[in-house]
């Protein structure tokens, strides 16, 4: 026999919310592209904020470079140009640049 | 046949015992003590009366009598012709030692041949710390790898990763341990204790565990026809961490279960300047579920444990030059930002007892699945994704001869395989299955004030790969050791061996592994390493003082290491794993708790912990701890008359020495000391709260231990933690 003071109703309850307590969510990310040159990362430039499909998207067709680029993001020059057909990447969700 | 069957399942032993707790002095009976039966898991709690039932299934299972104010009573079951069992408690002004039973050898501590330490995870005077290896890294001699508050990792006498080998209600946890990014997954949830064994201990473990053991167990079942819950939330204000926690405990005469549930959340912690960790949040949900059941005198445990975890991996570069304040922020966030780790465990395990007479055989099986994904660049992408599953046995038979003799013996092994998925852009280590065997034979002999124990173990593995086809290392290992008691003197001499064939990821590994920023490459030269230890611990118990000294040598054959070259591969620094002919780790550890006659609430408590690692050319091995002293003072508050009692203060200070001796390519360390300060709080009303108040690193120190994962960028520890935490129990 158990002891009686006990509520299952409350506890259930209780763990019910304990184990929802964690929801997914839509997934979105700001991403830019990036080209290594001898080691060192630049960053090309921003291409915005992606979500779900879309973002899957970006991350796995990467970046097709159409014009050369001569400078990084912020405007500073590159130690080689970028051509086109060159292999360039798109980094999506960082917090901060490397 | 079938008659044979009938008698080998025949309940040879069950017993409904009554047990009754009295005051040695006074006679008078002690209210609500409590009755743990080692083998069955059970803690019982005897009336107001100081009586309870219970129904023993087990011949020579410890059995541990205790309750406030007394010191507690442990003593092998034998069963007596009378079902009455009166046990007296001394009382005692001051609890120094607390009685133990190892969770592995169902022997109590005084009798244990090795020194092994028990560290309790769920009793309520242990301080709060941030995750479960911040409770385990307090043992003397055991240190843990930080990477941010999210991951830690366990460090025995110096050895770590796949040299500390982990073990959950006997399972084997396989965890991809071998990159120092791969913490713990698991955390406190239900947990009772953790037993730490130092130093090579393949006899009982099998193969791996050259630096040692970590076994953990779970909570007690409740006694019969009873229930018990619980809540808990915790509240840290460095991280603006919460942690929140749910039990529940339900018993009938036959069946048992405990389940646990909770999850936590942490932004990204303060430093003392002020300013933030960039991406050292992290966040988990965990359940745990145990199922027991017994009928005569056989016993079954079905367990089961899901942990999921989304862990920020803070201080990435590619720089090989990196400035600190790149990875620090003046805003704090939680929100999930590349590079992150996701792993998602399951561990189900089933445990079989039946008890003969005087034996008791064991058999345990499982299954552990660990999925790794690590995100690097790319939030939907992985940079490397891999399943371990892992299905381990374990046979057992123990024999009680007569009272001095005993004898065990098993057989134990694992299948394991490792699986990489297609959708990561990386494959650090390839696909591969090993399977394990193992067998051992160990005997007790106690005499007079002399214990002795000798026992010899086989193992066998054998890798498969795509890469190679197959290779296979096996191994004869020996333990001895022997305990000699005298008054208030205890001094315990062992010797144990172990052995550890190279793993995957030290053989076949070619590719980033972005958790640590290296490329790594394995070698497929490296031959199984081999470790023998010496270790010897004296004890000495009075009713004031407890010290101990426990210094110990550690040498090894074929060290395996992983080293840095002056080369890179895609902006990666590349790292190789090497072996050196012969390396040693020697030290000690020394214990003293002194609680002075005049002051009777007061406890000290210290520690000191000291261990060098060199090579076989007397250089210095990496991710040697530093020297750490340790003290706690805690003074007990006496009966008060309030709803709202305060119970216990405690003052803590860790120290770190400064370390000089480092390997060739880590920098030294600084001396550091931190000041943790907690009250602990009880009210009770219908029903009982315990609430705890503290402050970890009171002076808001800036300080970074040697064995951060951020030291290399500079990035310190977290600053000054104000925490609390609530805990309503119902009964």
């Amino acid at each position: 026999m158990l002891k009686n003071s006990f509520s299952f109703k409350k506890l259930g309850l209780s763990i019910g919310l304990v184990l929802l307590a964690s929801c997914s969510s839509e997934e979105c990310a700001d991403c830019h592209v990036v080209v290594d040159i001898d080691g060192m990362e630049y960053e090309l430039m921003e291409l915005g904020e992606y979500c779900d499909d879309a973002l899957h998207s970006v991350e796995e067709d990467g970046y097709a470079v159409a014009d050369t680029i001569l400078v990084d993001a912020d405007g500073g020059l590159l130690p080689s140009p970028v051509y086109p057909g060159d292999p360039v990447e798109v980094h999506c969700g960082e917090e901060h640049d490397h | 046949m079938k008659k044979l069957i009938f008698i080998f399942f025949i309940p040879l032993f069950i017993n409904a015992q009554s047990f009754r707790v009295i005051d040695k002095e006074s006679k008078e009976v002690i209210p609500y003590a409590s009755v743990e039966v080692h083998e069955m898991q059970i803690q019982s709690m005897c009336d107001e009366n100081g009586a309870c039932d219970i129904k023993i299934i087990s011949r020579n299972s410890p059995i541990l009598v205790s309750a406030e104010g007394y010191e507690s009573k442990s003593f092998i079951y034998k069963p007596k012709e009378s079902n009455i069992h009166l046990i007296e408690l001394e009382k005692a002004h001051i609890i120094l030692n607390e009685v133990i039973i190892s969770p592995t050898t169902g022997i109590i501590q005084q009798h244990n041949l090795s020194n092994v330490f028990l560290k309790s995870i769920s009793s309520p005077n242990q301080l709060i710390t941030s995750n479960l290896m911040g409770i385990i890294s307090s043992v003397p001699g055991v240190y843990s790898i930080q990477t941010g508050a999210g991951i830690s990792k366990p460090v025995i006498r110096g050895m770590s990763g796949l040299k500390v080998v982990t073990f959950l209600n006997g399972l084997r946890i396989e965890n991809q341990q071998w990159a120092n990014d791969h913490g713990i997954n698991f955390s406190g949830l239900g947990i009772k204790a953790v037993e730490v064994v130092k130093g090579p201990s393949s006899l009982l473990y099998g193969a791996d565990a050259l630096g040692g053991v970590l076994y953990f167990v779970d909570e007690d079942y409740v006694s019969p026809n009873t229930v018990q819950s619980s809540f808990e939330t915790q509240f840290e204000s460095n991280s603006l961490s919460t942690r929140n926690i749910a039990n529940l405990k339900i018993a009938s005469e036959k069946f048992r279960l405990n389940v646990h549930a909770g999850f936590q959340n942490a932004a990204d912690y303060q430093i003392p300047n002020g300013t933030f960790v960039v991406n050292s949040r992290f966040k988990g949900k965990s359940i745990k579920t145990s199922l027991g059941y017994n009928k005569d005198s056989w016993m079954v445990n079905l367990r089961y444990n899901h942990n999921s975890n989304q862990i920020g991996l803070p201080g990435h570069t590619h720089s090989a030059n990196p400035n600190p304040y790149d990875f620090q922020s003046s805003v704090q966030n939680r929100y999930r930002v590349v590079p992150f780790q996701l792993i998602s465990d399951h561990y189900l395990s089933l445990e079989n007892k039946i008890f003969f007479g005087n034996s008791v055989l064991k058999l345990l099986t499982g299954f552990t699945s660990n999925s790794l994904t690590e995100h690097e660049e790319k939030v939907t992408i992985p940079g490397i994704k891999m399943l371990l599953t892992n299905f381990p046995y374990h046979l057992s038979y123990t024999t009680h001869f007569n009272e001095d003799i005993t004898w065990i013996s098993g057989a134990q092994g694992m299948w394991t395989k490792n699986m990489n998925d297609d959708s990561a852009l990386n494959i650090l280590i390839p696909n591969s299955t090993s399977n394990d065997y193992g067998a051992y034979s160990l005997l007790q002999y106690s005499k007079s004030q002399f214990e002795t124990q000798i026992g010899f173990r086989y193992d066998y593995r054998e890798i498969n790969s795509n890469q190679f086809i197959s290779k296979n290392f096996s191994k004869l290992n020996g333990s001895f050791g022997l305990v000699y008691q005298k008054n208030s003197f205890t001094l315990r001499s062992n010797f144990s061996s172990g052995f550890r064939p190279p793993h995957l990821s030290e053989m076949l590994a070619d590719g980033v592994h972005h958790g640590t920023n290296r490329y790594e490459i394995g070698s497929q030269d490296l031959v199984s390493e081999f470790a023998n230890q010496y270790d010897v611990s004296l004890d000495y118990k009075s009713e004031h003082v407890n010290f101990n000294m426990n210094p110990f040598y550690n040498s090894f054959k074929n060290y395996i290491f992983v080293e840095p070259t002056a080369d890179f591969i895609d902006g990666y620094p590349v790292y190789v794993y090497s072996q050196a002919p012969s390396a040693k780790t020697y030290g000690g550890e020394v214990y003293f708790h002194y609680h002075p006659h005049f002051v009777h609430r007061i406890h000290i408590e210290s520690d000191f912990s000291y261990v060098i690692g060199q090579d076989n050319n007397n250089n210095p091995l990496p991710l040697i701890p530093q020297t750490r002293m340790n003290t706690n003072i805690k003074y007990e508050f006496g009966e008060q008359k309030n709803k709202l009692k305060i119970q216990t203060l405690i003052f803590q200070r860790t120290e770190y020495l400064d370390k000089d001796d480092v390997s060739s390519f880590e920098s030294r360390s600084s001396h550091y000391q931190i000041y943790n300060v907690e009250a602990n709080f009880l009210y009770q009303a219908k029903q009982l709260t315990r609430i705890k108040l503290g402050v970890r690193n009171l002076f808001n120190t800036r300080y970074i231990n040697h064995l951060s994962n951020l030291k290399g960028i500079g990035l310190p520890s977290p600053g000054i933690n104000f925490y609390f935490s609530i805990n309503y129990l119902i009964n």
